[in-house]
């Protein structure tokens, strides 16, 4: 096996797929554009959203007005709510979403709240999952929430007893983890799982190209034939499979941590709005880790479409791997997984549960190294099977 | 009947500008006769019979074609016309009845007549016995017999071929030969394209010698010969592509 | 141009689409049945994974017990929790998730509540703020307090004469009102005018291809341009084929769909005692007629688009960058709160996403309803005109 062939081949192999307008494209342009884009888009829309849910106001009804003077009135000035007359088409009306709510106060009500003993109940009407109405109920509930307990000050105040009595103790929650675990509880999750999802895409079309592709531009037949080995051919294409899926997951990390720095309020809603920056030193280990992943995608890859007569073919097989490659992906999105020394063995998900530690700012080196290895041991595994099938007649020549 | 009347076809080509592919072409070829269209690679034979067979509008001048206009009535010349070229390929899913039956029912013909049709075609060019497999399971010959089926099976009285016999064994190219002079004696007019010089000395009334776009020298084998001086077809076909150069 | 023709072409594209079997199961059966079980498949471990957390033992720390014996005692009986000794390095275990919260009494906390009725006293939790299994044990925490609180508010109360309805003297409830076809649409609306969009696109997306691009590379378009077939009757021919297959694909993958989510059972928590899933048929059929035109437009525009490619492979290349541009105005459903106006009716796409997620909460502005179906029909038309338009130019068909 020559080194020299190795990298003739792979010379040629980047030059022909550079040339290739549409692969540029999809190797620089999209990691460089998704997460700012995502990032930026997302809290853009939301923002405005929700500037804009803010200021409206929610219209709502009064049953029985006359019974709760106080309260009534209390809701009249609430900001936020506006009262329309009342009528008996209540429930029609918060059906079409003309009224967002409807407050309802039994007979004797007022007397009832002052002196009496037992408690008579409000109704409120709304729509269920309809974020207006919801919104419309949260106003009310704090006004009423409010005017309740003016009205045990006054009950108590009214035996020389003060509201102290009622809380003896309430619970405090404070949080001591540290920004990077916080805002890296969701990042970190979703981030692990973009990049496998880039790592392996971006190998998709090389892959395709450099094998399927070959036979059908009729190719393949003239590099066989020339005095490269059948190992250096599909090393070096191999090679190249490898250098644009790296390439690109060192792009995607890049343009995520640079749109982390430059764009924090946006990012705020994932990270809680905690300050969260990138370690570079969990940066560094994560891309080391994700490579022999790459390794795995690349040569599993290659292998698959090798068996494809033409791009139309190699389309519908990689499909297939692309599925099997989402579903352990997904899982570590799942909350409740963490990873142990079994999961450290499972592809794809082992390294997703890793760089979810790392870039929470944990560093479990003992799974670390399980991790790595094992995956080393699947991508060495991949590669020879890759090597394997590059030697078989029956499927280069397959017609 | 084929009349090509200043036949002209220009091209837009984005690095190189205009091109002039097919220029004041004119010829005719009466039924009962093959007129074959001699030249090499490029030389305007492919765009000329696609101009006469519709496929691609004129930039100047017309062709009438089985007696209508290819430029006002093109659907009724492809009503009349059989066209077969390199790249009339086969549809590979469909078998070789059911792509023959596409077409005959695109031409127009009812059930009953289509069926008769399809069995004598069949049965002429011996195709019985792939009848129904997928055209993607056939050879080469059996390809192109389904191809030749297909042209036929509204019976038309125009021809067109362009490089019919373009890389099939000896023993196929021999079979389309023999189809085409058939047809001839059927008294349909026939005209096709090849740049194979024995072919047209086997079966050519009327020579056309084309050589960038323009129509070079015309007439029978013999009148060639002797206009140009040169015992053979290769000869004059060399003699008058080099006086134009 | 001949119906007759047009139906010829369709019958014989749609006889050919049927026959690839292998690209038939890879873009159209597979989508179907797999997407609905994975992500049913992703939902069902995800509730299994967080009853599993909730059921491990979490670990929780005391801090100056001593201060508060009797709330303490009530901690120790929460279910699950298990109380280790108190060290100094709690917040660095908090973050290392070896345990799950450290609870701090200040001290004299029991004794104040005693002597000192009238101030209120409070109690720390420190926690891991949006960790599952720490939010999970300060939820637990907060209980244990709350009724903790309520007995001793009780006892007060008792005490000095008071009634419980001087502690709470009216009470609150919210009750919802909105009848279940209406509350299930509104959560439908949400995610499936996305969901039936972008599967209206990729459902014509590969027939498109396959019958233009795939066309030219497999040689057969000429064959078909040199039949007495008429450009238009070409082109509506494979246009029908590409309209059936993205209206049965979008119409099977929503089936299959609710199917999973209608086993699934109690998937979302909501949909189990109250809620019964009830889909209105009128809504559902009349967002089918607003995606109609929609799917016209798409099968026509897709068609067009494939057309220009050479081969296969090219086509994709135009074509994949169309999915983000319609994936954004797509999701338009998902944005709460904004509001169909003239304006909006006018944007494609984004009009039919918004409209879609009113009908299925059981609006039905008319108005709106006939503005967008026009303008839809408008892009549908225009579509379909550059599709024919494209097939009649030589440059286009004969691209080599």
């Amino acid at each position: 096996m020559r080194l020299h062939n190795i990298w003739v081949v792979y010379r040629k192999e980047l030059l022909d797929l550079m040339r290739d307008r549409r692969t540029l494209i999809g190797t620089f342009l999209w990691p460089l554009v998704f997460f700012p884009l995502m990032t930026v888009g997302f809290g853009q829309i939301e923002k405005m959203v929700s500037q804009k849910a803010a200021k409206r106001e929610a219209s709502i009804m009064l049953l029985g007005a006359e019974h709760a003077p106080e309260l009534a009135a209390k809701l009249r000035e609430t900001e936020g709510l506006a009262l329309v007359p009342t009528a008996d088409d209540s429930v029609q009306q918060i059906n079409n979403k003309k009224l967002q709510a409807a407050v309802e106060f039994p007979a004797g009500f007022q007397e009832k709240i002052l002196t009496g003993v037992e408690p008579p109940k409000v109704s409120i009407y709304f729509y269920d999952t309809e974020g207006r109405s919801e919104r419309a109920v949260d106003r009310i509930g704090k006004t009423v929430d409010q005017y309740r307990a003016e009205v045990v000050e006054r009950r108590l105040g009214a035996r020389g007893l003060m509201t102290g009595l009622l809380k003896p103790v309430d619970v405090r929650a404070e949080n001591v983890a540290s920004a990077e675990k916080v805002g890296g509880i969701m990042l970190g999750t979703l981030l692990p799982y973009f990049i496998i999802l880039l790592c392996l895409m971006s190998a998709l079309q090389p892959a395709i190209d450099l094998t399927a592709g070959e036979k059908e531009r009729g190719t393949m037949e003239t590099i066989l034939a020339s005095s490269v080995g059948r190992i250096e051919l599909v090393l070096g294409k191999f090679l190249l499979v490898l250098s644009f899926s790296v390439f690109n997951t060192i792009l995607s990390i890049s343009s995520f941590a640079v749109t982390m720095r430059f764009a924090k309020d946006y990012a705020a809603e994932m990270t809680r709005g905690h300050a969260y920056t990138i370690n570079p030193k969990a940066m560094l280990l994560v891309f080391l880790i994700v490579l022999p992943l790459a390794v795995l995608f690349s040569a599993s890859l290659l292998t698959i479409a090798l068996f494809a007569k033409s791009f139309k073919e190699a389309q519908s097989y990689t499909g297939y791997v692309m599925l099997a490659a989402i579903f352990p992906a997904l899982i570590s999105i799942l909350p409740g997984i963490d990873l142990n020394a079994g999961l450290a063995l499972v592809p794809i998900i082992n390294v997703s549960l890793v760089a979810r530690e790392l870039f929470t700012g944990s560093f479990p080196w003992g799974l670390m190294g399980l991790v790595f290895a094992s995956t080393t041991v699947y991508a060495a595994a991949a590669l020879w099977v890759a090597m394997k099938m590059f030697q078989r007649e029956d499927v280069l020549f397959r017609a | 009947m084929i009349e090509a009347q200043k036949l002209c076809k220009e091209f837009q080509d984005k690095k190189r500008g205009k091109i002039r592919a097919v220029e004041q072409v004119s010829f005719r070829c009466l039924p009962g006769q093959i007129y074959g269209l001699l030249g090499a690679n490029g030389a305007g034979k492919t765009t000329t019979l696609r101009m006469l067979a519709t496929i691609l509008k004129p930039t100047g001048g017309t062709a009438l074609v089985g007696g209508f206009d290819v430029v006002k009535e093109p659907e009724k010349v492809r009503a009349h016309v059989g066209f077969l070229s390199t790249a009339t390929a086969l549809y590979g899913r469909l078998t070789a009845q059911e792509m023959v039956e596409y077409f005959g029912r695109l031409y127009g013909l009812d059930n009953s007549t289509l069926k008769r049709r399809i069995d004598e075609v069949f049965g002429r060019l011996g195709m019985d016995e792939f009848r129904d497999r997928r055209c993607d399971k056939l050879s080469t010959g059996m390809k192109q017999k389904v191809s030749i089926a297909r042209t036929l099976v509204h019976d038309p009285p125009v021809m067109i071929f362009d490089e019919p016999t373009l890389g099939l064994d000896v023993m196929t190219a021999r079979t389309i030969v023999g189809f085409i002079r058939e047809c001839r004696q059927q008294g349909k007019t026939v005209i096709f394209s090849t740049h194979v010089m024995s072919e047209v000395e086997k079966l050519c009334d009327t020579i056309g010698i084309i050589h960038n776009g323009k129509l070079l020298a015309e007439g029978t084998l013999e009148e060639l010969r002797h206009r140009y001086q040169q015992p053979d077809l290769e000869e004059v076909f060399v003699h008058v592509v080099e006086a134009a150069a | 141009m001949k119906a007759r023709n047009v139906g010829i072409i369709f019958r014989k594209e749609l006889t050919d689409t049927l026959r690839d079997r292998r690209t038939l199961i890879s873009s159209i059966l597979l989508p179907i049945l797999l997407f609905p079980l994975l992500m049913g498949g992703v939902i069902g471990l995800s509730i299994l994974f967080i009853k599993r957390a909730e059921q491990q033992t979490a670990p929780v720390m005391l801090l100056g017990a001593e201060n508060a014996p009797e709330l303490v005692r009530q901690i120790r009986a929460i279910e699950n929790v298990e109380v280790v000794p108190p060290a100094s390095d709690y917040v660095q275990k908090i973050n290392d998730k070896k345990i799950q919260a450290a609870v701090e009494f200040a001290p004299g906390l029991e004794a104040n509540i005693e002597q000192h009725p009238d101030q209120p006293q409070s109690i720390t939790v420190y926690w891991y703020e949006g960790e599952l299994r720490s939010r999970k044990t300060l939820q637990r925490i907060q209980k244990a307090v709350r009724e903790y609180r309520e007995e001793i508010v009780k006892a007060r109360l008792v005490a000095r004469k008071l009634s419980a309805a001087d502690a709470k003297p009216f009470e609150f409830e919210q009750k919802n009102v909105a009848a279940a076809e209406k509350v299930t649409g509104n959560i439908l609306g949400f995610i499936l005018p996305y969901f039936v969009i972008i599967l209206c696109l990729t459902g014509a997306m590969y027939p498109a291809m396959d019958l233009t691009a795939g066309e030219k590379e497999r040689g057969t378009m000429e064959t078909i341009i040199a039949s007495p077939a008429t450009r238009g009757e070409i082109v509506f021919g494979k246009f029908l084929l590409v309209l059936l297959s993205s209206v049965v694909t979008t119409a099977l993958s929503i089936l299959s769909f609710a199917v999973t989510v209608i086993v699934g059972g109690g998937i979302l928590g909501r949909f189990t005692k109250e809620f019964v899933i009830q889909v209105s048929a009128r809504s559902t059929a009349t967002v089918f007629v607003m995606v109609l035109p929609l799917a016209v437009a798409f099968s026509a525009a897709l068609m067009a688009i494939a057309l220009i490619a050479r081969n296969y492979r090219e086509a994709q290349g135009y074509i994949a960058p169309l999915m983000f541009v319609v994936i954004l105005p797509a999701m338009g459903s998902f944005i709460p709160g904004i509001e169909l106006n003239a304006t909006l009716a006018m944007v494609p796409i984004l009009n039919v996403s918004l409209l879609a997620k009113e009908v299925f909460a059981g609006q039905y502005p008319w108005k709106m309803i006939g503005l967008i179906f026009a303008w839809t029909c408008v892009y549908a038309a225009a579509a379909l005109w550059f599709a024919v338009r494209q097939f009649k130019r030589e440059e286009i068909i004969f691209r080599t």
